[in-house]
Protein backbone atom coordinates (compact mmCIF):
# COMPACT_ATOMS: atom_id res chain seq x y z
CA UNK A 1 0.00 0.00 0.00
CA UNK A 2 1.24 3.59 -1.21
CA UNK A 3 1.84 5.00 2.28
CA UNK A 4 0.52 2.79 4.90
CA UNK A 5 2.90 1.85 7.56
CA UNK A 6 0.00 1.84 10.40
CA UNK A 7 -1.51 -1.09 9.43
CA UNK A 8 -1.39 -4.92 9.69
CA UNK A 9 -1.72 -5.77 6.08
CA UNK A 10 -4.31 -8.84 5.52
CA UNK A 11 -2.94 -11.18 3.96
CA UNK A 12 -5.68 -14.43 3.89
CA UNK A 13 -5.98 -14.15 0.15
CA UNK A 14 -6.77 -18.18 -0.39
CA UNK A 15 -10.35 -19.21 -1.44
CA UNK A 16 -11.38 -17.67 2.19
CA UNK A 17 -10.13 -14.83 1.61
CA UNK A 18 -12.63 -11.94 3.19
CA UNK A 19 -14.69 -14.69 4.68
CA UNK A 20 -14.46 -12.90 8.06
CA UNK A 21 -15.12 -9.52 7.33
CA UNK A 22 -18.34 -10.64 5.42
CA UNK A 23 -19.90 -13.08 7.96
CA UNK A 24 -18.86 -10.02 10.13
CA UNK A 25 -20.99 -7.68 7.83
CA UNK A 26 -23.97 -10.23 7.26
CA UNK A 27 -24.23 -11.14 10.74
CA UNK A 28 -24.39 -7.08 11.54
CA UNK A 29 -27.20 -6.93 9.26
CA UNK A 30 -29.06 -10.02 11.23
CA UNK A 31 -28.14 -8.62 14.39
CA UNK A 32 -27.54 -4.82 14.38
CA UNK A 33 -30.54 -4.18 11.75
CA UNK A 34 -34.22 -5.12 12.43
CA UNK A 35 -34.09 -7.95 10.20
CA UNK A 36 -33.85 -10.08 13.45
CA UNK A 37 -37.32 -8.78 15.27
CA UNK A 38 -39.19 -8.30 12.16
CA UNK A 39 -38.38 -12.38 11.22
CA UNK A 40 -39.02 -13.25 14.94
CA UNK A 41 -42.35 -11.24 15.53
CA UNK A 42 -43.62 -12.30 11.99
CA UNK A 43 -42.95 -15.87 12.75
CA UNK A 44 -44.00 -16.06 16.11
CA UNK A 45 -47.78 -14.65 14.86
CA UNK A 46 -47.53 -17.11 11.92
CA UNK A 47 -46.48 -20.23 13.54
CA UNK A 48 -46.55 -19.77 17.23
CA UNK A 49 -50.20 -17.84 16.63
CA UNK A 50 -51.25 -21.15 14.73
CA UNK A 51 -50.68 -23.05 17.95
CA UNK A 52 -51.93 -20.91 20.19
CA UNK A 53 -55.14 -21.08 18.41
CA UNK A 54 -55.22 -24.91 18.15
CA UNK A 55 -54.11 -25.17 21.63
CA UNK A 56 -56.03 -21.86 24.03
CA UNK A 57 -59.32 -21.95 21.49
CA UNK A 58 -62.36 -23.42 22.92
CA UNK A 59 -63.31 -26.60 20.27
CA UNK A 60 -66.76 -26.34 18.90
CA UNK A 61 -67.85 -30.08 18.89
CA UNK A 62 -71.27 -31.42 18.10
CA UNK A 63 -73.55 -32.14 20.55
CA UNK A 64 -74.59 -35.35 20.05
CA UNK A 65 -71.08 -36.69 20.96
CA UNK A 66 -71.36 -39.32 23.87
CA UNK A 67 -68.53 -38.01 26.35
CA UNK A 68 -66.01 -40.68 25.93
CA UNK A 69 -65.96 -39.21 22.31
CA UNK A 70 -65.88 -35.55 23.22
CA UNK A 71 -63.12 -36.15 25.89
CA UNK A 72 -60.76 -38.33 23.21
CA UNK A 73 -61.46 -35.57 20.77
CA UNK A 74 -59.96 -33.25 23.24
CA UNK A 75 -57.43 -35.05 24.41
CA UNK A 76 -55.61 -35.35 20.72
CA UNK A 77 -56.11 -31.63 20.03
CA UNK A 78 -52.44 -30.68 22.01
CA UNK A 79 -50.61 -33.21 19.57
CA UNK A 80 -52.84 -32.70 16.45
CA UNK A 81 -52.16 -28.77 16.70
CA UNK A 82 -48.54 -29.64 17.68
CA UNK A 83 -48.04 -31.52 14.20
CA UNK A 84 -50.19 -28.58 12.60
CA UNK A 85 -47.14 -26.47 14.51
CA UNK A 86 -44.66 -28.40 13.36
CA UNK A 87 -45.90 -28.58 9.37
CA UNK A 88 -46.18 -24.73 9.39
CA UNK A 89 -43.06 -24.18 10.76
CA UNK A 90 -41.72 -26.38 8.03
CA UNK A 91 -43.54 -25.21 5.40
CA UNK A 92 -44.22 -20.97 5.93
CA UNK A 93 -40.93 -20.59 7.45
CA UNK A 94 -39.52 -22.29 4.59
CA UNK A 95 -40.97 -19.34 2.36
CA UNK A 96 -39.22 -16.69 4.49
CA UNK A 97 -35.59 -18.46 4.30
CA UNK A 98 -36.31 -18.65 0.26
CA UNK A 99 -37.16 -14.63 0.24
CA UNK A 100 -34.04 -14.33 2.42
CA UNK A 101 -32.00 -16.09 -0.04
CA UNK A 102 -33.23 -14.28 -2.44
CA UNK A 103 -32.06 -10.85 -1.18
CA UNK A 104 -28.97 -12.27 -0.10
CA UNK A 105 -27.31 -13.61 -3.58
CA UNK A 106 -29.85 -12.14 -6.55
CA UNK A 107 -30.50 -8.70 -5.21
CA UNK A 108 -27.22 -8.13 -4.39
CA UNK A 109 -25.87 -9.34 -7.82
CA UNK A 110 -28.84 -7.48 -9.38
CA UNK A 111 -28.06 -3.84 -7.25
CA UNK A 112 -24.18 -4.33 -7.68
CA UNK A 113 -23.48 -4.86 -4.28
CA UNK A 114 -21.99 -7.90 -5.04
CA UNK A 115 -20.01 -6.31 -7.91
CA UNK A 116 -18.42 -3.74 -5.24
CA UNK A 117 -17.85 -6.68 -2.95
CA UNK A 118 -15.98 -8.82 -5.31
CA UNK A 119 -13.87 -5.20 -6.31
CA UNK A 120 -11.95 -6.06 -3.05
CA UNK A 121 -9.74 -8.65 -2.08
CA UNK A 122 -12.58 -11.66 -1.37
CA UNK A 123 -12.83 -14.54 -3.02
CA UNK A 124 -16.27 -15.60 -4.57
CA UNK A 125 -16.44 -18.71 -2.23
CA UNK A 126 -15.77 -16.47 0.54
CA UNK A 127 -18.67 -14.40 -0.50
CA UNK A 128 -21.49 -17.59 -0.79
CA UNK A 129 -20.49 -18.95 2.00
CA UNK A 130 -20.47 -16.20 4.68
CA UNK A 131 -24.26 -16.07 3.30
CA UNK A 132 -24.63 -19.47 3.47
CA UNK A 133 -23.38 -19.15 7.44
CA UNK A 134 -24.45 -15.92 8.41
CA UNK A 135 -28.28 -16.89 7.28
CA UNK A 136 -27.99 -19.99 8.46
CA UNK A 137 -27.86 -19.15 11.67
CA UNK A 138 -30.14 -16.17 11.55
CA UNK A 139 -33.03 -18.34 10.50
CA UNK A 140 -31.77 -20.91 13.05
CA UNK A 141 -32.39 -18.56 16.10
CA UNK A 142 -35.47 -16.48 14.66
CA UNK A 143 -37.69 -19.54 12.26
CA UNK A 144 -36.55 -22.46 14.67
CA UNK A 145 -35.01 -21.72 18.38
CA UNK A 146 -37.75 -18.65 19.06
CA UNK A 147 -40.33 -20.61 17.50
CA UNK A 148 -39.38 -23.57 19.21
CA UNK A 149 -38.62 -22.07 22.66
CA UNK A 150 -42.25 -20.37 22.56
CA UNK A 151 -44.27 -23.30 21.15
CA UNK A 152 -42.54 -25.74 24.30
CA UNK A 153 -44.09 -23.09 26.43
CA UNK A 154 -47.16 -22.65 25.05
CA UNK A 155 -47.73 -26.56 24.73
CA UNK A 156 -46.60 -26.58 28.57
CA UNK A 157 -48.94 -23.84 30.17
CA UNK A 158 -51.81 -25.26 27.81
CA UNK A 159 -51.75 -29.06 28.81
CA UNK A 160 -49.28 -29.10 31.81
CA UNK A 161 -47.20 -31.34 30.63
CA UNK A 162 -43.89 -30.69 29.15
CA UNK A 163 -42.61 -31.98 25.44
CA UNK A 164 -39.40 -34.40 26.05
CA UNK A 165 -37.10 -31.94 25.83
CA UNK A 166 -33.96 -33.75 23.88
CA UNK A 167 -37.02 -35.32 21.34
CA UNK A 168 -38.68 -32.11 20.45
CA UNK A 169 -35.04 -30.30 20.27
CA UNK A 170 -34.10 -32.86 17.72
CA UNK A 171 -37.48 -32.13 15.64
CA UNK A 172 -36.36 -28.51 15.35
CA UNK A 173 -33.84 -29.75 14.13
CA UNK A 174 -35.30 -31.38 11.66
CA UNK A 175 -37.10 -28.26 10.53
CA UNK A 176 -34.34 -26.25 10.33
CA UNK A 177 -32.46 -29.16 7.98
CA UNK A 178 -35.81 -28.22 6.04
CA UNK A 179 -35.43 -25.00 5.46
CA UNK A 180 -31.80 -25.36 5.21
CA UNK A 181 -33.06 -27.68 2.25
CA UNK A 182 -34.78 -24.61 0.77
CA UNK A 183 -32.39 -22.15 1.37
CA UNK A 184 -29.48 -23.50 -0.46
CA UNK A 185 -31.65 -24.26 -3.20
CA UNK A 186 -32.57 -20.68 -3.67
CA UNK A 187 -29.15 -19.22 -2.99
CA UNK A 188 -27.79 -21.78 -5.82
CA UNK A 189 -30.63 -21.21 -7.95
CA UNK A 190 -29.63 -17.23 -7.15
CA UNK A 191 -26.31 -17.71 -8.25
CA UNK A 192 -27.45 -19.38 -11.90
CA UNK A 193 -30.18 -17.04 -12.60
CA UNK A 194 -31.45 -13.31 -12.50
CA UNK A 195 -34.65 -13.82 -12.40
CA UNK A 196 -36.59 -13.41 -9.11
CA UNK A 197 -39.57 -15.31 -10.23
CA UNK A 198 -37.50 -18.44 -11.04
CA UNK A 199 -35.19 -18.30 -7.91
CA UNK A 200 -38.32 -17.47 -5.76
CA UNK A 201 -40.72 -19.71 -8.01
CA UNK A 202 -39.06 -23.34 -8.17
CA UNK A 203 -37.94 -23.61 -3.93
CA UNK A 204 -41.80 -22.67 -3.41
CA UNK A 205 -42.84 -24.95 -6.22
CA UNK A 206 -40.76 -27.59 -4.70
CA UNK A 207 -42.14 -27.05 -0.89
CA UNK A 208 -45.75 -26.65 -1.54
CA UNK A 209 -46.50 -28.50 -4.42
CA UNK A 210 -45.37 -32.01 -2.80
CA UNK A 211 -48.59 -33.66 -3.23
CA UNK A 212 -48.43 -33.18 -6.99
CA UNK A 213 -44.49 -33.99 -7.30
CA UNK A 214 -45.26 -37.32 -5.36
CA UNK A 215 -47.54 -37.97 -8.16
CA UNK A 216 -44.47 -38.51 -10.10
CA UNK A 217 -43.14 -41.33 -7.62
CA UNK A 218 -43.65 -42.20 -4.00
CA UNK A 219 -39.89 -42.75 -3.81
CA UNK A 220 -39.68 -38.90 -4.34
CA UNK A 221 -40.83 -38.60 -0.52
CA UNK A 222 -37.52 -40.80 0.25
CA UNK A 223 -35.46 -38.40 -1.11
CA UNK A 224 -36.71 -34.69 -0.89
CA UNK A 225 -37.44 -33.30 2.52
CA UNK A 226 -40.80 -33.13 2.99
CA UNK A 227 -41.34 -36.20 5.17
CA UNK A 228 -39.08 -34.26 8.19
CA UNK A 229 -42.12 -32.45 8.95
CA UNK A 230 -45.14 -33.89 6.67
CA UNK A 231 -46.77 -36.80 6.78
CA UNK A 232 -46.71 -38.67 3.84
CA UNK A 233 -49.65 -41.62 3.32
CA UNK A 234 -49.31 -43.03 6.58
CA UNK A 235 -46.19 -42.07 7.46
CA UNK A 236 -45.97 -39.65 10.37
CA UNK A 237 -43.74 -36.54 9.61
CA UNK A 238 -39.98 -37.71 11.38
CA UNK A 239 -40.58 -34.71 13.71
CA UNK A 240 -43.52 -35.81 15.29
CA UNK A 241 -42.34 -39.37 15.45
CA UNK A 242 -39.97 -38.39 17.49
CA UNK A 243 -41.49 -36.37 19.57
CA UNK A 244 -43.92 -39.10 19.96
CA UNK A 245 -41.45 -41.38 21.22
CA UNK A 246 -42.24 -43.83 17.91
CA UNK A 247 -39.95 -45.49 15.92
CA UNK A 248 -38.85 -43.38 12.81
CA UNK A 249 -40.49 -44.31 9.98
CA UNK A 250 -37.20 -43.71 7.82
CA UNK A 251 -33.91 -41.49 7.75
CA UNK A 252 -33.13 -41.45 4.38
CA UNK A 253 -34.90 -37.94 3.94
CA UNK A 254 -32.69 -36.84 6.53
CA UNK A 255 -29.71 -37.84 4.83
CA UNK A 256 -31.09 -36.63 1.15
CA UNK A 257 -32.02 -33.36 2.50
CA UNK A 258 -28.71 -32.77 4.37
CA UNK A 259 -27.24 -34.10 0.57
CA UNK A 260 -29.02 -31.87 -1.42
CA UNK A 261 -28.07 -28.71 0.69
CA UNK A 262 -24.36 -29.93 0.33
CA UNK A 263 -24.82 -29.91 -2.97
CA UNK A 264 -26.48 -26.92 -3.51
CA UNK A 265 -23.78 -24.91 -2.16
CA UNK A 266 -21.32 -26.60 -4.19
CA UNK A 267 -23.03 -25.81 -6.83
CA UNK A 268 -23.76 -22.17 -5.79
CA UNK A 269 -19.66 -21.82 -5.10
CA UNK A 270 -18.92 -23.27 -8.51
CA UNK A 271 -21.71 -21.03 -10.34
CA UNK A 272 -20.67 -18.40 -8.51
CA UNK A 273 -17.11 -18.28 -8.68
CA UNK A 274 -17.61 -18.32 -12.66
CA UNK A 275 -20.30 -15.34 -12.49
CA UNK A 276 -19.26 -11.75 -14.59
CA UNK A 277 -19.98 -8.72 -13.27
CA UNK B 1 8.69 -13.02 -4.77
CA UNK B 2 7.24 -9.80 -5.78
CA UNK B 3 6.69 -9.71 -9.89
CA UNK B 4 8.52 -7.52 -11.60
CA UNK B 5 6.33 -4.52 -13.58
CA UNK B 6 9.40 -2.43 -14.65
CA UNK B 7 7.44 0.69 -14.04
CA UNK B 8 4.38 -0.13 -15.57
CA UNK B 9 1.46 -0.70 -13.27
CA UNK B 10 -1.38 -1.94 -15.76
CA UNK B 11 0.36 -4.01 -18.80
CA UNK B 12 -2.42 -5.24 -21.16
CA UNK B 13 -1.40 -7.89 -24.54
CA UNK B 14 -4.38 -8.04 -27.14
CA UNK B 15 -6.83 -8.12 -24.15
CA UNK B 16 -10.16 -8.93 -25.54
CA UNK B 17 -13.65 -9.33 -24.63
CA UNK B 18 -16.86 -10.49 -26.39
CA UNK B 19 -20.41 -10.94 -25.20
CA UNK B 20 -22.75 -12.65 -26.75
CA UNK B 21 -22.25 -11.40 -30.27
CA UNK B 22 -20.34 -8.06 -29.65
CA UNK B 23 -17.39 -7.40 -29.76
CA UNK B 24 -16.78 -5.15 -26.51
CA UNK B 25 -12.74 -4.93 -26.49
CA UNK B 26 -10.38 -6.13 -29.44
CA UNK B 27 -6.90 -6.41 -28.54
CA UNK B 28 -5.97 -4.37 -26.38
CA UNK B 29 -1.95 -3.13 -25.81
CA UNK B 30 -2.27 -0.67 -23.34
CA UNK B 31 0.99 -0.07 -20.65
CA UNK B 32 -0.01 2.12 -17.82
CA UNK B 33 3.18 3.85 -15.88
CA UNK B 34 3.65 4.27 -12.44
CA UNK B 35 2.76 7.68 -10.84
CA UNK B 36 0.58 8.60 -13.61
CA UNK B 37 -2.76 10.02 -13.95
CA UNK B 38 -4.03 8.09 -16.95
CA UNK B 39 -7.09 9.26 -18.55
CA UNK B 40 -9.06 6.20 -20.55
CA UNK B 41 -11.26 7.90 -23.11
CA UNK B 42 -13.88 6.94 -25.38
CA UNK B 43 -17.43 7.53 -26.14
CA UNK B 44 -20.35 5.24 -24.63
CA UNK B 45 -19.88 1.52 -25.89
CA UNK B 46 -16.32 2.30 -26.12
CA UNK B 47 -15.17 -0.46 -23.69
CA UNK B 48 -13.66 1.61 -21.02
CA UNK B 49 -16.02 -0.14 -18.41
CA UNK B 50 -15.55 -3.99 -19.70
CA UNK B 51 -11.59 -2.90 -19.62
CA UNK B 52 -11.81 -2.33 -15.98
CA UNK B 53 -13.66 -5.27 -15.21
CA UNK B 54 -11.49 -7.28 -16.69
CA UNK B 55 -8.39 -5.63 -14.81
CA UNK B 56 -10.24 -6.23 -11.60
CA UNK B 57 -11.34 -10.04 -12.15
CA UNK B 58 -15.12 -8.77 -12.59
CA UNK B 59 -15.06 -10.59 -15.73
CA UNK B 60 -12.96 -12.72 -18.09
CA UNK B 61 -10.96 -11.94 -21.43
CA UNK B 62 -11.39 -13.76 -23.87
CA UNK B 63 -8.46 -13.90 -25.48
CA UNK B 64 -4.91 -12.05 -24.44
CA UNK B 65 -3.84 -11.26 -21.18
CA UNK B 66 -2.85 -8.54 -18.59
CA UNK B 67 -1.03 -7.62 -15.58
CA UNK B 68 -1.29 -5.26 -12.92
CA UNK B 69 1.77 -4.74 -10.28
CA UNK B 70 3.31 -7.85 -12.71
CA UNK B 71 0.25 -10.21 -11.22
CA UNK B 72 -1.69 -11.66 -13.86
CA UNK B 73 -5.23 -10.32 -14.07
CA UNK B 74 -7.23 -13.50 -14.18
CA UNK B 75 -4.71 -15.92 -11.88
CA UNK B 76 -3.83 -13.42 -9.10
CA UNK B 77 -7.07 -11.07 -9.26
CA UNK B 78 -7.48 -11.21 -5.29
CA UNK B 79 -4.13 -10.33 -5.08
CA UNK B 80 -4.18 -7.24 -7.18
CA UNK B 81 -7.23 -5.94 -5.66
CA UNK B 82 -5.27 -5.83 -2.36
CA UNK B 83 -3.35 -3.05 -3.92
CA UNK B 84 -6.44 -1.40 -5.73
CA UNK B 85 -8.83 0.87 -5.09
CA UNK B 86 -11.70 1.25 -7.50
CA UNK B 87 -14.83 3.37 -7.69
CA UNK B 88 -17.60 2.15 -9.93
CA UNK B 89 -19.36 4.17 -12.71
CA UNK B 90 -22.72 3.76 -10.41
CA UNK B 91 -21.65 2.99 -7.11
CA UNK B 92 -23.95 0.94 -4.88
CA UNK B 93 -23.63 0.50 -1.12
CA UNK B 94 -25.30 -1.53 1.36
CA UNK B 95 -28.30 0.97 1.90
CA UNK B 96 -28.50 0.04 6.01
CA UNK B 97 -25.10 1.04 6.83
CA UNK B 98 -24.02 4.63 7.42
CA UNK B 99 -21.16 6.17 4.93
CA UNK B 100 -18.82 5.38 7.85
CA UNK B 101 -19.76 1.94 8.01
CA UNK B 102 -19.40 1.21 4.75
CA UNK B 103 -15.38 2.53 5.58
CA UNK B 104 -15.19 0.16 8.35
CA UNK B 105 -16.49 -2.51 6.19
CA UNK B 106 -13.99 -1.90 3.38
CA UNK B 107 -11.33 -1.60 5.37
CA UNK B 108 -11.98 -4.41 6.83
CA UNK B 109 -10.88 -6.23 3.71
CA UNK B 110 -7.37 -4.80 3.44
CA UNK B 111 -6.31 -4.35 6.95
CA UNK B 112 -5.89 -5.14 10.64
CA UNK B 113 -4.41 -2.72 13.18
CA UNK B 114 -5.22 -0.53 16.44
CA UNK B 115 -8.61 -0.23 16.29
CA UNK B 116 -8.17 3.62 17.23
CA UNK B 117 -5.89 4.04 14.15
CA UNK B 118 -8.56 2.38 11.45
CA UNK B 119 -10.97 4.90 12.72
CA UNK B 120 -8.56 7.41 12.71
CA UNK B 121 -8.18 6.40 9.18
CA UNK B 122 -11.87 6.61 7.99
CA UNK B 123 -12.26 10.46 9.58
CA UNK B 124 -9.20 11.25 7.50
CA UNK B 125 -10.74 9.65 4.49
CA UNK B 126 -14.56 11.36 5.35
CA UNK B 127 -12.86 14.85 5.68
CA UNK B 128 -10.77 14.25 2.47
CA UNK B 129 -14.36 13.83 0.26
CA UNK B 130 -16.14 16.04 2.85
CA UNK B 131 -18.47 13.53 4.29
CA UNK B 132 -17.67 14.05 7.67
CA UNK B 133 -20.94 15.46 8.75
CA UNK B 134 -23.18 13.13 7.13
CA UNK B 135 -20.79 10.13 8.21
CA UNK B 136 -23.22 8.54 10.54
CA UNK B 137 -26.44 8.99 8.32
CA UNK B 138 -27.79 5.78 6.32
CA UNK B 139 -26.96 5.76 2.97
CA UNK B 140 -30.18 5.20 1.92
CA UNK B 141 -30.11 9.04 2.13
CA UNK B 142 -27.57 9.88 0.05
CA UNK B 143 -27.66 11.80 -3.00
CA UNK B 144 -26.23 11.21 -6.45
CA UNK B 145 -22.90 13.58 -5.30
CA UNK B 146 -22.68 12.04 -2.08
CA UNK B 147 -22.51 8.66 -2.99
CA UNK B 148 -19.56 9.25 -5.42
CA UNK B 149 -18.23 10.89 -2.73
CA UNK B 150 -18.42 7.63 -0.73
CA UNK B 151 -17.49 5.77 -3.66
CA UNK B 152 -13.73 8.15 -4.00
CA UNK B 153 -13.56 7.68 0.01
CA UNK B 154 -13.89 3.78 0.08
CA UNK B 155 -11.70 3.65 -3.19
CA UNK B 156 -8.81 4.93 -1.28
CA UNK B 157 -9.34 4.16 2.17
CA UNK B 158 -6.95 1.64 1.48
CA UNK B 159 -3.68 3.42 0.50
CA UNK B 160 -4.11 1.98 -2.86
CA UNK B 161 -0.90 1.66 -5.37
CA UNK B 162 -3.18 1.97 -8.29
CA UNK B 163 -6.84 3.61 -7.96
CA UNK B 164 -9.26 2.69 -10.63
CA UNK B 165 -12.46 5.48 -11.06
CA UNK B 166 -14.86 4.83 -13.67
CA UNK B 167 -15.99 8.04 -14.37
CA UNK B 168 -15.51 9.70 -11.11
CA UNK B 169 -16.95 12.92 -11.81
CA UNK B 170 -19.96 12.22 -13.76
CA UNK B 171 -22.48 12.97 -11.17
CA UNK B 172 -20.78 15.62 -9.26
CA UNK B 173 -21.96 19.57 -9.25
CA UNK B 174 -18.35 22.21 -10.77
CA UNK B 175 -17.74 22.69 -6.71
CA UNK B 176 -17.56 18.72 -6.56
CA UNK B 177 -15.88 18.01 -9.83
CA UNK B 178 -13.44 20.62 -9.04
CA UNK B 179 -12.80 18.91 -5.40
CA UNK B 180 -12.50 15.39 -7.21
CA UNK B 181 -9.67 16.53 -9.73
CA UNK B 182 -7.86 18.36 -6.70
CA UNK B 183 -8.16 14.97 -4.65
CA UNK B 184 -6.40 13.17 -7.77
CA UNK B 185 -3.50 15.22 -8.10
CA UNK B 186 -3.17 15.17 -4.37
CA UNK B 187 -2.88 11.29 -4.33
CA UNK B 188 -0.95 10.73 -7.37
CA UNK B 189 2.15 11.67 -5.24
CA UNK B 190 1.47 7.76 -3.15
CA UNK B 191 -0.50 6.12 -6.12
CA UNK B 192 -1.39 5.63 -9.96
CA UNK B 193 -4.61 6.97 -10.94
CA UNK B 194 -6.23 5.14 -13.79
CA UNK B 195 -9.55 6.80 -14.79
CA UNK B 196 -12.55 6.82 -17.74
CA UNK B 197 -14.24 9.81 -18.27
CA UNK B 198 -16.42 11.58 -20.55
CA UNK B 199 -15.11 14.73 -19.51
CA UNK B 200 -12.27 16.48 -21.68
CA UNK B 201 -11.92 19.53 -19.71
CA UNK B 202 -11.30 17.15 -16.62
CA UNK B 203 -8.55 15.28 -18.93
CA UNK B 204 -6.81 17.93 -20.10
CA UNK B 205 -6.35 19.38 -16.14
CA UNK B 206 -4.91 16.54 -14.53
CA UNK B 207 -4.00 13.72 -16.83
CA UNK B 208 -0.19 12.84 -18.08
CA UNK B 209 -1.35 10.20 -20.53
CA UNK B 210 -4.35 9.89 -22.38
CA UNK B 211 -5.67 6.33 -23.99
CA UNK B 212 -8.96 7.01 -26.75
CA UNK B 213 -10.26 3.41 -27.13
CA UNK B 214 -13.63 3.92 -29.70
CA UNK B 215 -16.04 0.61 -30.10
CA UNK B 216 -13.48 -1.53 -28.14
CA UNK B 217 -10.17 -0.60 -30.29
CA UNK B 218 -7.73 1.57 -29.07
CA UNK B 219 -7.10 4.71 -30.78
CA UNK B 220 -4.26 6.62 -29.25
CA UNK B 221 -1.74 6.33 -26.29
CA UNK B 222 -0.06 8.93 -25.60
CA UNK B 223 1.16 11.50 -23.06
CA UNK B 224 -1.36 14.47 -23.00
CA UNK B 225 1.29 16.88 -24.63
CA UNK B 226 1.78 14.42 -27.05
CA UNK B 227 -1.82 13.96 -28.21
CA UNK B 228 -2.55 17.65 -27.81
CA UNK B 229 0.49 18.61 -30.18
CA UNK B 230 -1.71 16.67 -32.93
CA UNK B 231 -0.11 14.37 -35.33
CA UNK B 232 3.23 15.55 -35.24
CA UNK B 233 2.60 19.11 -37.74
CA UNK B 234 4.50 21.78 -36.16
CA UNK B 235 2.01 25.05 -36.19
CA UNK B 236 3.01 28.53 -35.46
CA UNK B 237 0.83 31.08 -34.94
CA UNK B 238 1.50 34.73 -34.96
CA UNK B 239 -0.48 37.76 -34.67
CA UNK B 240 0.93 41.03 -36.75
CA UNK B 241 0.41 44.56 -37.42
CA UNK B 242 1.50 46.18 -40.95
CA UNK B 243 2.30 45.50 -44.17
CA UNK B 244 3.58 41.50 -44.11
CA UNK B 245 3.44 40.77 -47.98
CA UNK B 246 7.59 40.86 -48.62
CA UNK B 247 8.20 38.87 -44.95
CA UNK B 248 5.64 36.25 -45.97
CA UNK B 249 7.71 35.72 -48.94
CA UNK B 250 10.72 35.78 -47.15
CA UNK B 251 9.36 33.07 -44.21
CA UNK B 252 7.80 30.91 -47.14
CA UNK B 253 11.17 31.01 -49.10
CA UNK B 254 12.78 29.17 -46.15
CA UNK B 255 14.15 25.01 -46.55
CA UNK B 256 12.07 24.01 -43.02
CA UNK B 257 8.91 25.56 -43.70
CA UNK B 258 6.20 23.86 -45.19
CA UNK B 259 3.76 26.09 -45.76
CA UNK B 260 2.82 29.93 -44.45
CA UNK B 261 -1.05 31.09 -44.45
CA UNK B 262 -2.10 34.86 -43.90
CA UNK B 263 -5.46 36.05 -42.46
CA UNK B 264 -6.55 39.75 -42.32
CA UNK B 265 -8.79 40.02 -39.33
CA UNK B 266 -9.75 43.56 -37.74
CA UNK B 267 -6.47 45.10 -39.18
CA UNK B 268 -4.62 42.31 -38.02
CA UNK B 269 -2.86 39.54 -39.52
CA UNK B 270 -3.52 35.95 -38.29
CA UNK B 271 -0.20 33.66 -39.57
CA UNK B 272 -0.37 29.78 -39.80
CA UNK B 273 3.39 28.87 -39.99
CA UNK B 274 4.01 24.67 -40.19
CA UNK B 275 7.98 24.36 -40.00
CA UNK B 276 9.26 20.87 -40.09
CA UNK B 277 11.71 21.69 -37.28
CA UNK B 278 10.55 22.85 -34.30
CA UNK B 279 14.07 24.51 -32.76
CA UNK B 280 13.69 27.15 -35.70
CA UNK B 281 10.52 28.61 -33.74
CA UNK B 282 13.42 31.29 -32.79
CA UNK B 283 15.00 31.53 -36.22
CA UNK B 284 10.75 32.08 -37.50
CA UNK B 285 10.14 35.11 -35.08
CA UNK B 286 13.61 36.31 -35.77
CA UNK B 287 12.83 36.99 -39.46
CA UNK B 288 9.57 38.33 -38.71
CA UNK B 289 10.66 41.38 -36.51
CA UNK B 290 13.74 41.42 -39.04
CA UNK B 291 11.03 43.63 -41.03
CA UNK B 292 10.77 46.93 -39.39
CA UNK B 293 7.17 47.77 -41.36
CA UNK B 294 5.74 44.67 -39.23
CA UNK B 295 4.78 44.71 -35.40
CA UNK B 296 4.65 41.29 -33.57
CA UNK B 297 1.72 40.93 -31.35
CA UNK B 298 1.48 37.58 -30.59
CA UNK B 299 3.22 33.92 -31.07
CA UNK B 300 2.94 30.82 -29.83
CA UNK B 301 3.29 27.38 -31.00
CA UNK B 302 -0.22 25.80 -31.38
CA UNK B 303 -1.84 23.70 -29.17
CA UNK B 304 -4.54 21.40 -30.05
CA UNK B 305 -7.90 21.45 -27.92
CA UNK B 306 -7.97 17.53 -26.49
CA UNK B 307 -11.77 18.09 -27.20
CA UNK B 308 -10.77 18.50 -31.09
CA UNK B 309 -7.67 15.53 -30.97
CA UNK B 310 -10.73 13.33 -29.43
CA UNK B 311 -13.25 14.03 -31.95
CA UNK B 312 -10.78 13.62 -35.01
CA UNK B 313 -9.54 10.50 -33.42
CA UNK B 314 -12.90 9.23 -33.03
CA UNK B 315 -14.92 10.24 -36.55
CA UNK B 316 -11.36 9.24 -37.82
CA UNK B 317 -12.31 5.57 -36.63
CA UNK B 318 -15.84 6.44 -37.75
CA UNK B 319 -14.93 7.39 -41.26
CA UNK B 320 -12.20 4.57 -41.71
CA UNK B 321 -15.30 2.02 -41.44
CA UNK B 322 -17.50 3.60 -43.43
Amino acid sequence: MASNTEFQVISQQGWLGGFSNMFAKENYRWWRTRQWLVQTIVWLVVVNGILAVGLWSEPNLPSYLDEASRQAILDAIPLTALDTFIQILGMATAIGAVILAQDAMLNEKNSGTAAWVMSKPASRGAFVLSKVFSYSFGILVTMIIIQGVAAYLQFWLATGQALPLLEFAGAMGMAFLGLIFYFTLAIMLGSISNSRGLVIGIPILVNLGYQFLLMIGDWLGEIMPWNLVVPLGDKPSLAMALIQGTPLPTITPLIATALWSILFTVVALWRFSREEF
Amino acid sequence: MEPSNDNLVIDTHSLTKHFKGVQALTSLNMQVPQHSIFGFLGPNGAGKTTTIKLLLGLARPTSGSGKIFGYDIVKDSVKIRGRVGYLAQDPRYYEYMTARETLRFTAGFFFKGPRQKIEERIEETLELVGLVDKADRSIKGFSGGERQRLGIAQAQVNYPDLLILDEPAASLDPMGRHDVLDVMERLCKYTTIFYSTHILDDVQRVSDTVCILNRGKLVALAPIEQLMAGSGEIIYELNTQGEVDQVKALIAEQPWVKYVNVANVNGHQAWEVSIVDESMDDQLLRLVMSVPSVRVKGFTRRQHDLEDVFMDMVNGVEQGKK
